[in-house]
């Protein structure tokens, strides 16, 4: 009960206070277009130098998990994932704030965060040194499968056309190829421009994907951006509870889809909720909700989202190999003040490892009460605020976040560059969510792939490589059971056709 | 997705059609530009593109040989919509020489002007310059001294 | 700084002056006496994401920095093409001393060696170099090469079937492969990762049979790897029972330098200042105790022996490029 003792250490007053802050601040950082968890935590690592260990770590950890909870507030209320973990929130968050339900929406955000937030801690508490063993066994060759699994999900993404899906996610993949290359040290696209040698943020093709075309369509008319209230009411928290009642196992299924992504550092919190996205889409007896602000849409991506940050620490505690970009700025921080990841965390250092974890879980506990707050009075500015307002102030954001992702100018011109190419595509029928499916998957397919190669070559067969090991052959079965579900459920739907059309 | 089939829907046999010969062209210009890459740096994206060039020329197909809809697309002034553009862009590429500040102020103020609908009075002018001023004061304070983040002054302003 | 720029902008031949040469390269920064810098906060931009070992390294300088100075170094990132986003466009940002920028050899010497990346090795005006993490061969704990004998024994038995990660492509960890491979006369499969984070994962997942990779990382995973050899001239204060590899015949040393540089027209007392700063950071005997942990081996370049220092790597690597086929 050591562990127990440990973990309640991190209940002081001081500890709380911290724990307070970091949300706050953390879900304001994150609510943000552009300002992402990771330099969430960054702009924090200096100012935890001063500080013990432990309270350092509550403070990350806190401003961490406030960060990837408020990315779901952009995305509801303006269509932007404030986060790249936040992009499936904006397919059924945003209908739903159009036609009203923003609040419920954000309620909902903040109780599956919380419920996604504790399974991850969880995990993380019981579970690290035996998953962690896990994220070992993904090779080059178990990214580039993990990939195509992610590209079947174009079918789930695409409203309408297919066929325009997948020439969506080309194009995305090709995009994600600008600059230069990792393997090969190729210049790639950039046609001569220096600026180009960085490629497409992914961060910036996000706010210019989803963001302009709302702002574009925003300014075409005078009718209000959401549709406020009826009359007054709270943040409908009895609703929200029910909901997520009705919800449980998709929240359960989607904070295990959470952690065990999180685990591979070569995936992140932006796949993982894609995943559980699609799955719970795949699960749903109204799956043809989806997309139109299907409160279950919301419940997967945010549960998921908040349990990749237990999820995450996993391989950066136990293996020292971060999880997710801002785990990667934890592990820097946590090198400075001295310590070393590993065994010894939950050995010598467990005093420190486990009063971390006892500030996540009081991290996440704390995020309730305070984004159903924070949630109310941004629904509430957002939805009161007169259009000839809100153009700027939303257009003012996304230029100064897509800026400071990493402080330069030209990142600006190339969201408003894609954002508005984005914007006409999807006049054509291609949507954003293939073309930022493709951005994300494009480099860990491209690098599997060529890694792979290259390891089937030294073994003397590429075949075996890619279709020998258990693991790729597993993905490989999800894939083409991802592939072959849609088709038989459509043969089985058109036979009933007529009792799907009584809702 | 079968809700979109109620709302109304326009023929989409020449969007369609045009879109796959960008398309196409795109493919074509991803495989042009890959002739001087290393092998290792050119196999992926010269797959992607064959794959966008074969689906593109399905599309094409497709429109020729079936009837495609598209949902008709969202009402609403088109003169707008591209100012709102060339307002973004003008703010994009103006950052570097013009500085944060007035490059802001310029767009934004420009911004106010292209999404408002109803008469200007002089309090509503005063009124909407205020809050627009504070906004941008608080996110340029929120950036530029609590974050840290640099933003550009601008190259108009520095000694030559 | 911001105050007397404004000043100026109420004349308006500066402002024309101004917009002629925006696109041109920022002007020298107005004077301020040597003595008073720093009197404001620092920008240290790092070209590369956070939690690397750059990042780390930066991240370790930060507190030190406070500590003489009094003001702060606040570390922003620039990702992107490698380092190459950042170093083609220092020139451009304001060159009056708060702006500095991490550099790492061999990159800076590599890069433009290829094809354009934007900026040239000799444009970079470095003065400080502060460190380096010499290149070690790392294998598992469970790995059958106990020494590099095994190693190279076992590569020549089957030319090309050992798998070696690294990051990147012309890399300090390729360049390291490759002077192996001609020095010992073998043939290994290399394939470059992106970053040595996923590197070592794809070791200590058992991917490839080998790691090029650094003291630091060794010392970061000792509990699951060990080093065959090191290439620094001594063996590491750290791993005293790890040869290096001249001792076991293979004359090479290097591994990934460290330094930091200014815009080119920044002033030279100010950056003397600078390089001073630095200096008395890497004298700092607990900073050198917490580097000397994590695997680092600080050197001192200060601003007047960069050059010589410079010419020195520049005329290393270009023999090692032409080797490599990077340069004709």
């Amino acid at each position: 009960m050591e562990i127990l003792g440990f973990m309640a250490d991190a209940l002081s007053p001081i500890n709380l206070l911290l724990a307070v802050l970091g949300v706050a601040a953390g879900i304001v950082i994150g609510a943000l277009p552009g300002l992402s968890a990771t330099m969430a935590v960054a702009v924090l690592v200096p100012v935890t130098f001063g500080m013990p260990t432990e309270m350092a770590l509550i403070m990350l950890g806190a401003i961490y998990t406030g960060a990837i909870y408020g990315g779901s507030y952009a995305a509801i209320l303006i269509n932007t994932p404030g986060t790249p973990s936040a992009i499936a929130t904006t397919f059924d968050g945003y209908p739903m704030a159009r036609r009203g339900d923003g609040d419920l929406a954000v309620t909902l955000s903040t109780l599956s965060s919380v419920i996604g937030g504790l399974v991850g801690a969880v995990a993380l508490l019981t579970l690290a040194p035996l998953l962690a063993q896990i994220a070992l066994k993904f090779g080059p060759v178990e990214y580039f499968w993990l990939a195509i699994f992610g590209l079947t999900m174009i079918s789930a993404l695409s409203e309408g056309s297919i066929l325009k899906g997948f020439i969506g996610a080309g194009f995305g993949l090709l995009l994600s190829t600008v600059g230069v290359s990792v393997i090969g040290a190729d210049i790639r696209y950039t046609f001569g421009s220096q600026f180009l040698l960085g490629g497409v943020e992914i961060i910036s093709a996000l706010i210019g994907l989803y963001c302009v075309p709302v702002l574009i369509d925003l300014v075409a008319t005078p009718s209000a951006h959401l549709k406020p209230p009826e009359q007054k009411r709270g943040m409908r928290l009895a609703e929200g509870v029910g909901l997520m009642c009705k919800g449980k196992f998709n929240a359960l299924r989607s904070s295990v889809i959470g952690v065990v992504v999180a685990i591979m550092p070569g995936a992140g919190g932006s796949i993982a909720s894609l995943v559980s996205y699609s799955e719970a889409r795949r699960a749903s007896p109204h799956s043809e909700r989806f997309g139109h602000g299907e409160p279950d849409g919301v419940i997967a991506t945010e549960t998921t989202n908040n349990a990749v940050v237990g999820g995450g620490f996993i391989p950066t505690f136990v293996l020292g190999i971060p999880g997710t970009p801002p785990d990667a700025v934890i592990l820097g921080a946590l090198l400075v003040q001295g310590f070393r990841t590993g065994p010894e965390m939950f050995t010598t250092n467990a005093q420190v490892t486990y009063t971390f974890i006892g500030g996540l879980f009081i991290a996440t506990l704390v995020m309730l009460p305070l984004g159903l707050l924070i949630g109310r009075y941004a629904f509430k500015s957002i939805v009161s605020i007169p259009k000839a307002l809100l153009v700027p102030s939303i257009a003012f954001m996304t230029i100064i976040g897509t800026y400071a992702i990493r402080n330069n100018p030209f990142d600006v011109v190339v969201m408003v560059v894609l954002g508005v190419l984005g914007w006409v595509l999807s006049r054509y029928g291609i949507k954003p969510s293939p073309i930022v499916l493709g951005l994300i998957l494009g480099p860990i397919a491209e690098q599997g792939f060529v890694q792979g190669y290259l390891m089937g070559n030294a073994s003397g067969s590429v075949m075996a490589i890619f279709f020998g090991r258990p693991l790729s052959l597993a993905i490989i079965a999800l894939i083409l059971i991802s592939v072959a579900y849609p088709l038989w459920r459509a043969g089985r739907g058109r036979s009933s056709k007529e009792a799907a059309h009584e809702h | 997705m079968s809700t979109e089939m109620h709302s109304p829907r326009i023929d989409a046999r020449r969007s369609d059609r045009c879109l796959a010969s960008i398309m196409i062209a795109f493919a074509l210009g991803a495989l042009w530009f890959s002739k001087d890459m290393s092998i290792m740096g050119s196999i992926f994206p010269r797959a992607v593109a064959i794959m966008v060039l074969i689906f593109s020329v399905a599309l094409l197909v497709r429109a020729f040989v079936s009837r495609p809809t598209l949902p008709v697309a969202e009402p609403g002034s088109v003169g707008r919509r591209l100012g709102l553009i060339a307002v973004l862009l003008v703010w994009g590429l103006s950052l570097r020489w013009l500085g944060f500040i007035a490059s802001s102020l310029l767009c934004a103020g420009a911004l106010v002007w292209l999404a408002h609908y109803h008469a200007w009075t002089l309090k509503r002018v005063m009124a909407y310059a205020l809050v627009l001023i504070a906004i941008i004061a608080f996110f340029y304070t929120l950036f530029a001294v609590v974050l840290n983040v640099p933003l550009p002054v601008g190259d108009l302003w520095r000694a030559p | 700084m911001r105050k007397t720029t404004q000043l100026k902008t109420t004349r308006l031949g500066v402002l024309v002056a101004g917009m002629l040469t925006t696109l041109a390269l920022s002007g020298p920064a107005v004077a301020e006496s040597v003595e008073s810098y720093p009197s404001q906060n620092v920008q240290y931009i790092i070209p590369f994401g956070p939690g690397g070992e750059s990042d780390i390294s930066a991240r370790m300088q930060q507190q030190y920095f406070e500590e003489i100075t009094s003001q702060q170094l606040i570390i922003q990132y620039m990702p992107g093409g490698g380092g190459a986003v950042g170093w083609s466009q220092l020139n451009g940002m304001d060159a009056d001393g708060y702006t500095i920028m991490g550099t790492n050899l061999p990159h800076i010497i590599l890069k433009p060696m290829g094809k354009d990346p934007g900026f040239k090795t000799q444009d970079l005006k470095n003065f400080f170099f502060f460190h380096y993490s010499p290149d070690a061969l790392i294998v598992r704990n469970d790995s059958p090469y106990k020494t590099l004998e095994d190693f190279i024994a076992a590569a020549k038995e089957a030319p090309g079937s050992i798998t070696v990660s690294g990051s990147g492509t012309q890399s300090a960890n390729d360049i390291a492969n490759r002077r192996l491979e001609s020095l010992a006369d073998i043939k290994t499969t290399y394939i470059p990762f992106k970053g040595t984070g996923a590197s070592v994962t794809a070791l200590l997942g058992g991917q490839v049979a080998a790691e090029w990779g650094y003291t630091t990382v060794a010392a970061n995973h000792h509990d699951k790897v060990r080093m065959l050899a090191v290439a620094s001239e001594k063996r590491h204060p750290l791993f005293p029972d790890v040869p290096t590899f001249q001792e076991l015949g293979y004359d090479m040393t290097g591994g990934a330098y460290r330094g930091m540089a200014v815009p080119k027209d920044t002033p030279e007392d100010v950056t003397m200042k600078l390089s001073n700063i630095f200096s008395q950071i890497n004298a700092n005997p607990e900073f050198r105790q917490k580097m000397k942990e994590l695997g680092f081996v600080l050197i001192d370049v200060p601003y007047p022996e960069v050059e010589e220092f410079m010419a020195k790597q520049q005329a290393a690597y270009e023999k090692v490029a032409r080797d490599m086929g990077i340069i004709d």
